[in-house]
C-alpha cells in the first residue's frame, strides 16, 4: 500500500502541529503550508492526494485557492474543505468552488482516515472499470 | 384660543396645518369677535390673507401688498405701531405677530382716527377685545412654534438614543464574534489532539502523549483567562463591591508571574520590587487580573523570546507598577483607544482576542482610584504602568484622581 500524501494548508500554527502528528503517526505523509501561497506552491510541486484546505486563511481564501486550482490543472486531486460553518449553503458554496469534500472544524484525524478510505474505494474501482 | 387650542392636543401638525386647517372655525370666530371696526388677519409669507375677521380673504390680499407687513413682522416678531394718523386713508395697522415656524403673520388693523371720528368716545372700549384676541393669537402662535420644536428636539433625541442602541449592540455581537472564536480555537486543538491519543490504532510515545498533555494545558490556561476576563467584565458592568485588603504589590505580581510562567519559554523577564513591602489597599484578586491581562498582552505583542521587565516603586502617595516589553510599541494615535471595551489592534497588527483584557484593567485600577496607562519607551517597546494609592498615605485633596508617575529619564 503506498502512502498518501496529505497536504494541510491551516493558519493556525497549533493546530497544523496537532494535524502533523496526529497524520503522520498513521502512516501518511503529511506536508504542511500555513498559507494560501505556500499551499499553492506545494500544491504544484508536490502533487499531494488529499489536500485539507483552511476556507479562513488570510489574504486569499479556500474557495479562491480551490478554484484556481480546478482552472490550471487538469489532474484532479481530492480537495477538502475545513472550515467553521456546515450550513447546506456552505456546503453548496465549497462544492461549486471544486471541493469533493466538506469537513466542519475541527478536523478529526478518523475523519481524515475515512475520506481516504473512500478516495482509496473510489479509485480502485475506477481501475477495476477499466 | 378654543378654536386654537383644540387641534393642538391631537399631536402631529405640519407647518401652518393648524391655523389653516381650522380655518373655518376659526375665521367665523374672528368675524364674531370683529368690534368697532377693528379687524384682525392672518397674513401668510406672501401677503395672502388667510384667515381674517371681515370674512372675504382673498379680496383682501392686495390691500396688505403696500403695507408689506410680513415684511415688517419678519424684522421683528412682535410688536405695535404707533403711527399718525395718516390722513385720508381708512385704514392703519396697529399691530403685529409673526410666527418664524408657520410663515404666518397676525395683523391687527384699526379705522384711522378721521374715519372713527364719530365714535371716537366708544374707542376706548372697542379697543379692548381686539387686543385681547390679539395677544389670544400671538399666544397661539408661539404655542405651535414651541410645540414644533419640541417635536423637533424630540425626534433628534430618539434618533441619537436609537443609534447609540445600534452601536452599542453591534459592539456586543463583535464581542460575542470573538469570544466565541477565542474560546472554540483551543477547544478544537485539543479535541483533535486528544481524540488522536485515545485511538488505539497508534502506539504513542510518552514524549508525544506529553507534548499532547502540555499543548492541552496551554489551551486550558487561554480559556481560562477569556473567561475569567468574561466574569471580570460582567462584575465591573454589574459594579459589585470590590472587596479591598491591604497587600503587598510584590506578592500580587509574584502570582500573577507564576500563573503565566508557562508561556514565558525562552523570554527573559526581568523584575525590580524594592525589598520592602509596597503596602497598597485592594482586591486581591482583581489586580491580579490586571497584571496577568498586562503580561498576556506583552506577550501577545512583542516577538517571542524577548524580554520582559516589571518593576514596582513606592513613590510616596502613590504605588507605580510598571511593565516594558521590546515589541514595536504602541501605534501613533492608538493609545486612548487602546483601553476602551472592545478595542482591537488594527488589522494588521491584531493577535487576536476579545478585546477586553485592557478595558477590564482600566475598570479595575478606576475603582481603585489609581491611573492605567501606556506610552513608547524612549529604547523602543510598549511601557504599560498603574498606579495605586500607596495604603496608609492621606492622599492630597488635589491629587484625589490618582497621580501620574513623573518619569525620571536622566538614566540612560
Amino acid at each position: 500500500v503506498t502512502q498518501e500524501r496529505i497536504l494541510i494548508v491551516e493558519d493556525d500554527p497549533k493546530m497544523r502541529h496537532h494535524l502533523d502528528v496526529q497524520l503522520s503517526a498513521r502512516g501518511y505523509t503529511v506536508v504542511l503550508a500555513d498559507s494560501a501561497e505556500v499551499g499553492m506552491q506545494a500544491l504544484e510541486e508536490l502533487t499531494p492526494d488529499l489536500v485539507l484546505l483552511d476556507i479562513g486563511l488570510p489574504e486569499i481564501d479556500g474557495y479562491e485557492v480551490a478554484r484556481r486550482l480546478r482552472r490550471s490543472t487538469r489532474r484532479h486531486v481530492r480537495l477538502v474543505a475545513v472550515t467553521g460553518y456546515g450550513a447546506d449553503s456552505d456546503r453548496r458554496h465549497s462544492r461549486e468552488a471544486g471541493f469533493d469534500e466538506h469537513v466542519v472544524k475541527p478536523v478529526m484525524p478518523e475523519t481524515v482516515a475515512g475520506i481516504i478510505e473512500r478516495a482509496r474505494q473510489a479509485s480502485r474501482e475506477a481501475s477495476y472499470s477499466t | 384660543m378654543i378654536a386654537l387650542a383644540l387641534p393642538l392636543g391631537k399631536g402631529s401638525f405640519s407647518r401652518g396645518y393648524l391655523l389653516v386647517s381650522c380655518s373655518d372655525a376659526f375665521s367665523n370666530w374672528l368675524e364674531r369677535s370683529s368690534v368697532g371696526g377693528t379687524a384682525i388677519y392672518i397674513v401668510d409669507f406672501a401677503g395672502d390673507v388667510v384667515v381674517s375677521t371681515d370674512g372675504n380673504p382673498g379680496a383682501s390680499g392686495e390691500r396688505f401688498r403696500d403695507y408689506k407687513p410680513h415684511l415688517l413682522a419678519q424684522r421683528r416678531a412682535i410688536g405695535a405701531i404707533r403711527t399718525p394718523d395718516p390722513g385720508g386713508k381708512e385704514e392703519a395697522l396697529v399691530g403685529y405677530a409673526y410666527a418664524r415656524r408657520s410663515m404666518l403673520s397676525v395683523l391687527v388693523v384699526q379705522p384711522t382716527a378721521s374715519a372713527l371720528a364719530a365714535t371716537n368716545r366708544l374707542m376706548l372700549l372697542t379697543w379692548l377685545p381686539p387686543l385681547f384676541l390679539f395677544f389670544v393669537v400671538v399666544g397661539a402662535s408661539w404655542k405651535l412654534e414651541d410645540l414644533y420644536r419640541r417635536q423637533e428636539e424630540i425626534g433628534d433625541e430618539l434618533q441619537s438614543q436609537n443609534s447609540h442602541l445600534l452601536s452599542a449592540s453591534r459592539a456586543k455581537s463583535d464581542v460575542l464574534a470573538n469570544v466565541s472564536h477565542e474560546l472554540r480555537t483551543p477547544l478544537a486543538t485539543m479535541q483533535v489532539s486528544i481524540s488522536g491519543i485515545v485511538d488505539t490504532d497508534v502506539n504513542w510515545a510518552p514524549e508525544q502523549v506529553r507534548d499532547v498533555l502540555r499543548s492541552a494545558l496551554e489551551d486550558i490556561e487561554h480559556l481560562e483567562i477569556h473567561v475569567r476576563n468574561l466574569l471580570e467584565m460582567s462584575r465591573i458592568e454589574g459594579s459589585s463591591l470590590i472587596k479591598k485588603q491591604p497587600y503587598d504589590l510584590t506578592d500580587i505580581a509574584g502570582a500573577a508571574l507564576e500563573q503565566l510562567k508557562p508561556r514565558f519559554g525562552e523570554r527573559e523577564v526581568s523584575v525590580d520590587f524594592p525589598s520592602q513591602a509596597l503596602m497598597v489597599e485592594c482586591d486581591v484578586r482583581q489586580i491580579e487580573t490586571v497584571i496577568a491581562n498586562l503580561l498576556e498582552n506583552a506577550l501577545k505583542y512583542s516577538p517571542p523570546g524577548s524580554p520582559l521587565y516589571l518593576s514596582g516603586e513606592n513613590r510616596g502617595d502613590y504605588t507605580l507598577f510598571t511593565l516594558r516589553d521590546e515589541g514595536p510599541g504602541v501605534a501613533r494615535g492608538t493609545e486612548q483607544f487602546l483601553f476602551d471595551k472592545f478595542y482591537r489592534a488594527p488589522p494588521e497588527a491584531d493577535k487576536g482576542g476579545t478585546g477586553l483584557g485592557l478595558a477590564i484593567c482600566k475598570g479595575i485600577i478606576k475603582a481603585h482610584h489609581g491611573e492605567i496607562d501606556v506610552r513608547n519607551y524612549r529604547t523602543g517597546g510598549a511601557e504599560f504602568w498603574f498606579t495605586l494609592p500607596t495604603l496608609g498615605r492621606r492622599r492630597k485633596s488635589q491629587d484625589r484622581h490618582g497621580a501620574r508617575p513623573v518619569w525620571q529619564e536622566a538614566e540612560s
